[in-house]
């Protein structure tokens, strides 16, 4: 028989949003950035520095930076950030994390942005070694005026990758077939609609990075209406702010683990 | 004593899938057992009790408010859920004190309070730098306990904990539930191990397809807990000798002798008349008795399927 209880006792601790934070960053992070990550992530760079090297001939610098905004920035990056940040979020809604997490008191848009601002930190520092692996082809294949451009290409990463990881994080928030959103997305916004020369393709984010670029770019295309790197960097995290906006109303109405009969 | 759970009608259903069905109950301070078959609406309780989903219809009101996406509630329950599935990549220690930081502490608090947690269930420090999906199923279940322990919450939720302990780990995680209900903590748990429940719990709930039917909470009721069993199984030198012992003296409504093990399961007409004389009944017998023990506990009465017609 149980014995007769007292007072219930004082709740220990007070939410503390600083703290929850903390708790977040510590938990994706730990996973995130753990040594049997590290063998994925090492492939990864491997493969970048095989195809990178093998595409861009010595001292070919149009080759180099085309490659490097066309492909490295604006095609490679977008999708590893949004499959990583999209099975991030997946990977939240499980009941493994949904049952010890989603039960303790931060509020549900609170834990997105928490999550999200922990994911995009851990992504950030894995891209670094992705730019890094860029700078070594540059050395190894000799390029001249290399350096000036860095900053740059440094800077549109790390837009591109907060925009394109929320929009994994709403797509994943969204549907578990995140991927399907994704690819649809790809075709029809940045690859489609990016491509069209009037202004509707600005609706497409590689296009601003693009059209950042470019100028900046030694043998700088012309066509390409540049905003400037600060209005670039504003119109991207808006977009990425809209995005992580609507996740986190999707996300504090969705019923979670236990929401299907199969779960119930 | 007031309520700490109120439920009014309370339904939640997953389309045309019955999950909870018009169930109105009260939950009051101290354990509370949550007994039923499989699919019995257990674990869509406890996930309305903790706000992870909402309710199809009626109401439900924990220390007075609804749980449904609510911070407040939110922070002084806690969830120890019957899946088997933890965060990959994560050791015990890690996990806590992430999981306390969310709760609210600072990481120094939370690492003193996780080490506290990891104490209260003995799970021994080298365990506790393993990762969680290593550890077996009897130290998950301890890790689990302990993530419950960390905020001091007002009531711990627990689903089927016992799952996987051995027979030391089931009574070590009584004596921290009975700990815990001493200093004012309630406990809602659940399990299939009823005899365990038996004797932890002061109160129950017996959910079967979604309802509480009425029979079954009567068969559960303090005052029925308190009549004695109806049948009894001894393991004795001479079965027979002992059957004819209660036979001659009417005691017995029918029995069954097991000779080869040594067994007697008796089913008495009165089982006052027998339990009101034991001793000396066991006495006059003349045989040595190694056993005795009810056959049917209560609950397992009380969840038994009524019978067809």
């Amino acid at each position: 028989m149980s014995p007769t209880p007292s007072v219930p006792p004082a709740p220990r601790v007070a939410p503390n949003a600083g703290h929850a934070l903390g708790g977040v960053w510590r938990l994706t992070a730990r996973r995130l950035l753990a040594p049997a990550q590290w063998l994925p992530v090492l492939a990864l760079l491997a493969g970048l520095a095989v195809l990178a090297s093998a595409v861009i001939r010595d001292g070919n610098s149009r080759q180099y930076f085309n490659w490097a905004a066309g492909f490295y920035l604006t095609f490679l990056l977008p999708i590893m950030a949004f499959l990583s940040s999209g099975g991030a979020i997946r990977d939240d809604l499980k009941s493994g994390t949904v049952d010890y997490v989603l039960t303790r008191p931060v509020r549900r848009p609170v834990y997105l942005v928490f999550k999200f601002l922990s994911h995009l930190v851990c992504l950030q520092l894995l891209c670094l070694l992705g730019l890094a692996v860029m700078v070594g082809v540059g050395g190894f294949r000799h390029i001249p005026d290399f350096f000036p451009v860095l900053p740059w290409l440094l800077l549109g990463q790390v837009i591109t990758v907060t925009a394109f990881a929320a929009l994994g994080f709403l797509c994943g928030v969204i549907t578990s077939k995140f991927l399907v959103i994704g690819l649809f997305y790809g075709a029809i916004i940045e690859a489609g609609v990016g491509n069209i020369p009037i202004q509707l393709n600005r609706l497409a984010m590689t296009h601003h990075v693009k059209a950042m670029l470019e100028p900046l770019l030694p043998h700088a295309r012309a066509g390409l209406v540049a905003d400037g790197p600060l209005a670039t960097t504003a119109i991207l995290l808006a977009y990425a702010a809209v995005m992580l906006a609507a996740a986190a109303v999707v996300f504090s109405l969705q019923e979670l683990a236990g929401a299907r009969p199969a779960e119930a | 004593m007031s309520a700490i759970v109120q439920a009014d009608c309370l339904s939640r259903f997953y389309g045309m899938i019955l999950g909870l069905n018009d169930v109105t109950f009260t939950v009051n301070p101290g354990i509370t057992g949550v007994v039923g078959p499989n699919g019995a609406g257990k674990t869509t309780l406890f996930r309305l009790l903790t706000g992870q989903i909402q309710p199809s219809s009626g109401t439900l009101r924990v220390f007075g408010e609804s749980p449904w996406n609510n911070p407040s509630i939110q922070g002084r329950i806690a969830y120890c859920p019957e899946s088997e599935a933890v965060p990959e990549g994560l050791r015990p220690l890690d996990w806590l004190i992430g999981l306390g930081m969310i709760s609210g502490f600072s990481a120094a608090e939370a690492h003193t309070h996780s080490r506290e947690a990891l104490d209260r269930v003995k799970l021994l420090p080298e365990h506790w730098k393993k990762p969680v999906t290593a550890l077996s199923k009897g130290m998950k279940q301890r890790v689990k306990l302990a993530q419950c322990l960390l905020h001091a919450p007002a009531l711990v939720i627990l689903d089927e904990p016992m799952n996987g302990l051995d027979p030391m780990g089931r009574e070590d995680m009584g004596n921290v539930l009975r700990q815990l209900a001493r200093d004012g903590t309630s406990v809602i748990i659940s399990s299939h191990i009823l005899h365990d429940l038996e004797a932890l719990c002061g109160e129950f709930l017996l959910l079967r397809w979604g309802r509480i039917p009425r029979s079954n909470q009567d068969a559960a009721s303090p005052e029925a807990r308190r009549r004695w069993p109806e049948s009894t199984t001894f393991r004795c030198e001479s079965p027979e000798q002992l059957a004819r012992y209660f036979f001659d003296r009417h005691l017995l409504r029918g029995c069954e002798i097991v000779a080869e093990s040594g067994l007697l399961h008796a089913q008495w007409r009165d089982a006052e008349l027998f339990y009101g004389s034991f001793h000396q009944h066991l006495l006059e017998s003349g045989v040595r008795i190694f056993e005795v023990r009810s056959t049917t506990s209560f609950l397992e009465k009380a969840i038994a399927p009524p019978p067809l017609l």
